[in-house]
């Protein structure tokens, strides 16, 4: 077997591990936690004999390991259980509302990548030239704005004086998909900005770090012109750090980014989780956390894949 | 000489560094020539300036240097003052380098092959397949006979020794007049470091590439080089036919350079010098006994449930070592001498047999004040960066002892003195020290608890021949002083020859030889101590 095959099973085989383990521990939680489930499904009212009928019905009386093992072939055939908040399917709850949130992150990680890399090239480029200082202002200003305040703030400017979209009315994307996208622009962009800045500054110096290295000096000894050396040589070596932080910003953005979804309303996964653990809707707080960790460990899964594929040394053992 | 003859000619090159609004002078006003086809050595000691000079001709000095004054012809052609375009087509094409450490002068995303070949594709017009046949030929030629694997390779998969010939390859394959090779074997071992010297004459010889040696080390110089300029704080001191040079020096400061050198290889009238022992007394007690010692690494364990490999860095060693003597080890990296060293204080765990410290008196082994003490190759990375050196110097006694503030003190400041320091330095931070003086504070260090056995691990290894010669001095001086016992690891035989009463050789984790060192020396035995030995005197023509 090739080397880079033996990595990726291994790599596989430990993201299938982690998530069955992140199931255990999250499920496993969410059944300590005080309250009964039949009592709480039933009301008040229910008597002793319901209770016990309903118990019976839904497996509640069987021991821990059990239960797990018959929630965890629900789950993966997409059925995690009954939202009592929303009187319908977690699994169709969570779905309708993934769709805001994936296509939040989609738009904002694309906005990321589009404006932060040029940028940060430029930036290295300059080193302390006038852009350079410019560039390193404006990212030390853009880092340190609250995402929901730049979203107030776009809000002002784009929707109440430029009128480009009209505030807090979300278009469904099966209703018209094309002014849906057009109105996410403008979260994303909020989203986007803080996360932008970091990138920038990040990629910048590490830019900066690599251009010190012997390697580059090798390269010009050979009489590489030096955009040559920096998109040849530097680039790749210099994105190797990059990509983790950027891989921490797309887990971040894809769980759901609470007070953006709020300034805009979108009915984002964020707002459904917080009025899901004020309602105590358990069954929907148990799939959204399962979700964010999934997310996590999916993508530490593929900054693997994508670090092997990119340095050869990570092969190695 | 004719003009014509002259490849490289550089006349009152004056460079400095811009520190803090003043100009650090580093090279002043130098001037020399290179021939069409000759090998050219630059010799000198850290901060002499030859690196710059080097790098000054290709044009890749640091920002922060500036030209002052000079010029640099190249076949007619002033460098400075040439256009970046004009000069980008010398370099690599016309003006080649060889740099001195081959793991990070390579990038280590890109395969050899497409590095090398980069070299061409920058200097020549040919077809996709002409570029690959081409540096496979180039990557033959030096020697790497396994060309279509090595092409694919990346250079952490490479040996030192391959990846500088990989290095060779790439400075040779565009087919220039000048290669300037910065200390192209000091990251090498001594068996390696021969080979390379001889390929780099093998290319001058076959293709009349004039070559700049830029070496610290007299061996180096004198094996290929034709003639040789010596260099200190950035001028030229004496310059000459490179034979000649080195026998009859004329200044001073060369004079030192050649006394320091190695004893072993100063063998100007074919005489090996006897080296100064301390007095071999058999029936001293021993102080350190090492009974089949095997020592391990755990590796990583292979699929996620894999058994933890073990990997064995020492086979079966045993060591016994008297009061008062040097033992030397001697082994290329990798050998497995420092995991040696490292077992013997205590920092690996995982290891088989005995180790016996001070075993005639088994109650002073649980006294903290006879463990043995280290010194490291690399003092800079072994001190403390934010501490001031009273203060390194102070903690092992607050540890160990319990000795009063003012006690500590005065201790403190009788080592810095045995050392060769002053009291001042207490005050200072380590990377307000020289190297030699760093190597001073961290032998201070390791002596302050007062230990029987010191171990030291390539102490001398990073420093300058002059600075080393007055190391070694210290650690003899020391020794007698305080009847200590050293185990004294490095890679070269010349130290080792200087400084210890026997010596083992070490290959592969095993001890290979183990005898007086005069004996070693006249009477190798192991196929691999007659490899080193030879190895050691190729550098010398």
């Amino acid at each position: 077997m090739k080397v880079w095959m033996k990595y990726t099973v291994k790599k596989f085989i430990s993201l299938v591990i982690s998530l069955l383990f992140t199931s255990i521990v999250t499920f496993t939680a969410f059944q300590v936690i005080p309250g009964d489930g039949a009592l709480s499904a039933l009301g008040m009212d229910a008597t002793e004999k319901q209770l016990e009928e309903y118990r019976e019905e839904m497996g509640l009386n069987k021991s821990l390991p059990i239960r797990y093992i018959n929630w965890l072939k629900d789950a993966l055939k997409g059925d995690f259980g009954y939202s009592s908040q929303y009187q319908m399917k977690v699994s169709a709850l969570i779905s309708g509302r993934l769709n805001v949130t994936l296509w939040l992150a989609v738009l904002s990680f694309l906005l990321i990548i589009v404006v932060s890399i040029p940028i940060g090239i430029l930036s290295a480029r300059q080193n302390d030239g006038t852009l350079d200082v410019l560039i390193t202002l404006l990212t030390q200003v853009f880092m340190s704005v609250p995402p929901f305040f730049l979203g107030l703030l776009i809000t002002l400017i784009f929707g109440i004086i430029l009128k480009w979209f009209t505030p807090g009315n979300y278009i469904d994307p099966g209703e018209n998909f094309r002014m849906f996208i057009r109105f996410m622009m403008f979260p994303a962009i909020a989203v986007a900005v803080p996360k932008t800045a970091m990138t920038i500054k990040f990629l910048r110096s590490s830019l900066l770090r690599e251009m010190e290295l012997d390697y580059v000096r090798t390269a010009r000894s050979k009489g590489m012109a030096n955009i040559s050396i920096l998109f040849r040589h530097i680039l790749k070596n210099a994105l190797i750090p990059v990509i983790t932080i950027l891989a921490m910003m797309l887990a971040d953005i894809l769980a759901g980014s609470i007070l953006v979804e709020q300034v805009f309303n979108l009915p984002g996964l964020g707002r459904l989780l917080v009025s899901s653990i004020a309602n105590r809707d358990y069954a929907v707080v148990q799939a959204i956390v399962l979700y964010i960790a999934s997310v996590v460990i999916i993508i530490n899964f593929l900054v693997d894949l994508i670090y092997q594929w990119i340095d050869p040394r990570v092969k190695r053992d | 000489m004719s003009k014509a003859d002259t490849l490289l000619s550089i006349e009152g090159l004056t460079i400095g560094f811009a520190v803090r609004r003043k100009i650090n002078t580093v090279v002043d006003h130098i001037s020399l020539e290179v021939k069409k086809g000759e090998i050219l050595g630059i010799v000198g000691e850290s901060g002499s300036g030859k690196t710059v000079t080097g790098l000054a001709v290709m044009g890749l000095l640091p920002t922060s240097a500036i030209i002052l004054s000079g010029r640099i012809h190249f076949l007619g052609k002033n460098l400075l003052t040439m256009e970046e375009k004009e000069l980008r087509r010398l370099r690599g094409g016309e003006i080649s380098m060889v740099f001195q450490d081959s793991m990070t002068s390579f990038n280590p995303l890109l395969t050899i092959g497409a590095q090398v070949e980069e070299m061409i594709r920058l200097h020549s017009k040919h077809t996709r397949e002409e570029y690959r046949a081409l540096t496979l030929e180039a990557l033959m030629e030096v020697g790497l006979t396994e060309a279509l694997e090595i092409y694919n390779r990346y250079p952490h998969q490479l040996s030192g020794g391959m990846r500088q010939r990989a290095m060779i390859a790439m400075a040779m394959i565009a087919g220039p007049k000048l290669v300037i090779a910065d200390e192209p074997t000091t990251a090498l071992d001594v068996t390696t470091q021969g080979k390379i010297l001889q390929l780099l004459k093998k290319m001058n010889d076959k293709y009349g590439t004039s070559m700049v040696l830029i070496s610290h080390d007299l061996k180096v110089i004198q094996s290929i080089c034709d003639r040789a300029i010596v260099m200190k704080d950035g001028r030229i001191v004496e310059s000459g036919m490179a034979k000649e040079l080195f026998i009859h020096p004329k200044t001073k400061y060369t004079r030192q350079l050649v006394a320091s050198a190695p004893v072993l290889f100063s063998k100007s009238n074919g005489e090996v010098k006897e080296t100064s022992y301390n007095t071999h007394n058999e029936e001293q007690k021993e102080i350190l006994t090492i009974e089949k010692l095997n020592v391990y690494y755990s590796e990583k364990a292979v699929g996620l449930f894999g058994k933890k490999g073990r990997k064995q860095v020492i086979k079966d060693v045993t060591i016994s070592v008297k009061q008062g003597e040097t033992l030397g080890i001697v082994g290329e990296s990798g050998s497995g001498k420092s995991t040696l060293a490292k077992a013997i204080v205590g920092l690996n765990k995982e290891i088989e047999g005995v180790i016996n410290i001070n075993n005639d008196d088994a109650k002073s082994r649980l006294v903290s004040m006879s463990k043995p003490q280290m010194v490291f190759q690399d003092p800079f990375g072994s001190l403390n960066p934010t501490k001031k050196i009273g203060w390194i110097l102070e903690e092992p006694l607050k540890l160990q002892t319990n000795l009063s503030k003012k006690e500590r003190i005065a201790r403190v400041n009788e080592m810095i003195q045995q050392v060769g320091l002053t009291s001042e330095y207490l005050e200072r931070y380590p990377f307000q020290l020289s190297g030699g003086q760093r190597q001073r504070a961290a032998i201070a260090a390791a002596l302050i608890v007062k230990p029987k056995l010191v171990i030291l691990d390539e102490p001398v290894s990073s420093l300058d021949v002059t600075i080393q010669a007055q190391i070694l001095h210290l650690l003899k001086e020391l020794q007698k002083k305080h009847n200590l016992t050293y185990i004294f690891i490095s890679h070269d035989l010349n130290v080792i020859f200087q400084m210890c009463n026997r010596v083992c050789v070490i290959y592969r984790g095993e001890i290979v030889e183990m005898k007086e060192a005069k004996e070693l020396l006249y009477r190798p035995q192991h196929e691999y101590t007659k490899e080193l030995l030879k190895s050691a005197m190729v550098l010398k023509t």
